[in-house]
């Protein structure tokens, strides 16, 4: 049976004890989360935080509690991965690989412990949360939406926000750039709704694997990146023609109108902006099915539990590109203070001075969210803004090591765009290549800092509280 | 999202904004309703650009 995400959180609280709070009080299902979120992350601590008793939109105790910041950790996407912070994106490169999927009986698959059809269905019943000010209501965010090429017969999978509009009625965001779209405008051009999946709640490897960049059938790429087949279950709306994660806490079967649209957003964003308001797919849900035990995952907008999942996806798809011309790339890091979509560091062992603006060139035009990227030595760490910037002070003339490209696909969620178009940018940070000679870093003797131990020359009740002491 | 469009809710006399597609809808369709984020209501805006504040997000 696959790994889900309750193995996970068992095998989590084990390793990394201290990364999983649960919270036993009672909360609301609108703003309370989010603010108790918000608290524990101003103490600069980012926890998986499951709460057992939330009070959903019927007024009720939900019988699924609340699972959120799964995500908010890259220590955490890389124990999912088994790897580490600095080498994620790289081992997710390597695991990037189709593996077939493999479809199992009802029996074996845990998402139909429980199942409600058509009347029976009501939204309102999950936990789902209102996160912010200005959000028309309640959104479900974690929700991974499965559709179906109808061509290929390729299976798409892309996060996407959801408006729960009412018991049975949802309406859908999705970018014009986006393969979700592509694929909408065949049903669209069809006369046909399109059938879909919301898959709320499984393994982080799941959800990274569903992120992938590539146009693919991706359900195997989500068994590439798990190291295991992802074992599918024929839905109750479609049978063989729409296979579901079989061990998924929650899916929702539901089909997106391509001729009706309804009021959606405003929505807090990963710009961390609210998106205005605007018209789009409505969806209608045909079933539900859950796990008896199923926890309702919801990842909080604008926080790093939103930001951090996308961005080793990111970083290993425009690593491939720039690896197959520009070789001595060593690394790509998508920072949360550039809300790990816009901002792109880029390391190279530069051998030729044409190099940095090449990788800048593919990074800006590989996926349509990078804006503005910065391409630095190996011997600056991208994993840190302190030193990129530092590199940026340092080793660039903005005459000559500048990129300013106008009039690029860009996010319409930027708020300083026209909506269509934005100006993407680069900076070329790197020391130029020989023959001259650059000035030299400061250093201490390494045999000094090897022989020097803060223990011999601090009592331990001082290093205790370190993280006392400010800058 | 570039230029957003600033409603007023009839009921609750709030403020929120529109992305510049739905403004250019209810310019040309008044029987367009919105549904306000506060009061979570469905109002009929001012049809007109003098019922609203145009300007970028602050």
């Amino acid at each position: 049976m696959n790994k889900d995400m309750h193995i996970y959180l068992e095998h989590l609280e084990r390793d990394m004890p201290g990364n999983v709070l649960r919270i036993e009080k009672e909360v609301t299902h609108e703003f309370e989360i989010p603010a108790i979120l918000q608290h524990i992350e101003s103490r600069k601590q980012q926890p998986v935080i499951i709460f057992q008793k939330v009070r959903n939109l019927r007024g009720r105790i939900s019988s699924l509690p609340v699972v959120i910041n799964l995500f908010g950790s890259r220590e955490r996407l890389a124990y999912a991965l088994n790897s580490t912070v600095h080498r994620l994106s790289l081992d997710y490169v390597d695991k990037e690989k189709p593996v077939p999927s493999v479809t199992v009986g009802k029996g074996e698959a845990r998402v139909k412990e429980i199942i409600k059809k058509g009347e029976q269905v009501d939204l309102f019943e999950l936990p789902i949360i209102t996160h912010h000010e200005m959000d028309i209501g309640p959104y479900i965010t974690a929700g991974s939406v499965w559709v179906k090429d109808p061509e290929t017969h390729w299976v798409n999978c892309a996060i996407l926000r959801i408006f729960v509009a009412g018991a049975r009625r949802m309406v859908v965001n999705f970018n014009p750039t986006r393969h979700t779209n592509y694929i909408f405008q065949k049903y669209k051009n069809l006369g046909l709704p399109m059938p879909s999946l919301v898959v709320i709640g499984h393994h982080p490897a799941f959800y990274m694997g569903a992120q992938t960049k590539l146009f693919v059938n991706e359900t195997e790429i989500i068994g590439g990146i798990m190291g295991e087949a992802l074992e599918l279950t024929p839905s109750e709306t479609w049978g063989n023609d729409l296979l579901v994660p079989a061990q998924a806490d929650i899916v929702i079967e539901a089909e997106i109108s391509t001729t009706e649209e309804d009021i959606e957003a405003p929505f807090g964003e990963y710009t961390q902006y609210y998106g205005g308001q605007r018209l789009n797919p409505v969806v209608e849900v045909r079933a539900i099915t859950h796990k008896r035990n199923a926890y309702y995952l919801d990842i909080m907008p604008g926080h790093a539990d939103h930001l951090l999942l996308d961005a080793p996806m990111i970083e290993a798809y425009l690593y491939s590109r720039i690896k197959a011309v520009v070789p001595g790339v060593k690394g790509v890091y998508m920072p949360v203070s550039g809300t790990a979509r816009l901002h792109a560091y880029i390391q190279i062992s530069k051998t030729n001075d044409a190099e940095p603006k090449t990788a800048i060139a593919i990074a800006l035009s590989s996926d349509y969210r990078v804006k503005h990227v910065i391409v630095v030595d190996d011997d600056v760490n991208i994993y840190d803004d302190e030193q990129v910037l530092w590199a940026v002070a340092t080793r660039s003339q903005w005459h000559k090591d500048l990129m300013v490209l106008p009039g690029m696909m860009g996010t319409r969620l930027d708020p300083s765009g026209d909506g269509i178009t934005i100006t993407k940018g680069g900076i070329d940070a790197t020391k130029p290549c020989g023959p001259h000679a650059y000035a030299k870093r400061l250093s201490i003797p390494s045999h000094v800092m090897e022989r020097v131990k803060l223990e011999d020359f601090l009592e331990p009740e001082v290093l205790g509280r370190f993280k006392d002491y400010g800058r | 999202m570039g230029k957003v469009y600033y409603v007023k809710c009839e009921l609750c006399q709030k403020e929120y904004y529109l992305d510049q597609a739905l403004y250019e809808v209810i310019l040309s369709n008044p029987r367009q309703k919105l549904i306000c984020p506060f009061c979570k209501k469905k109002f009929s805006p001012k049809a007109s650009q003098e019922g609203h504040r145009v300007g970028k997000t602050v």
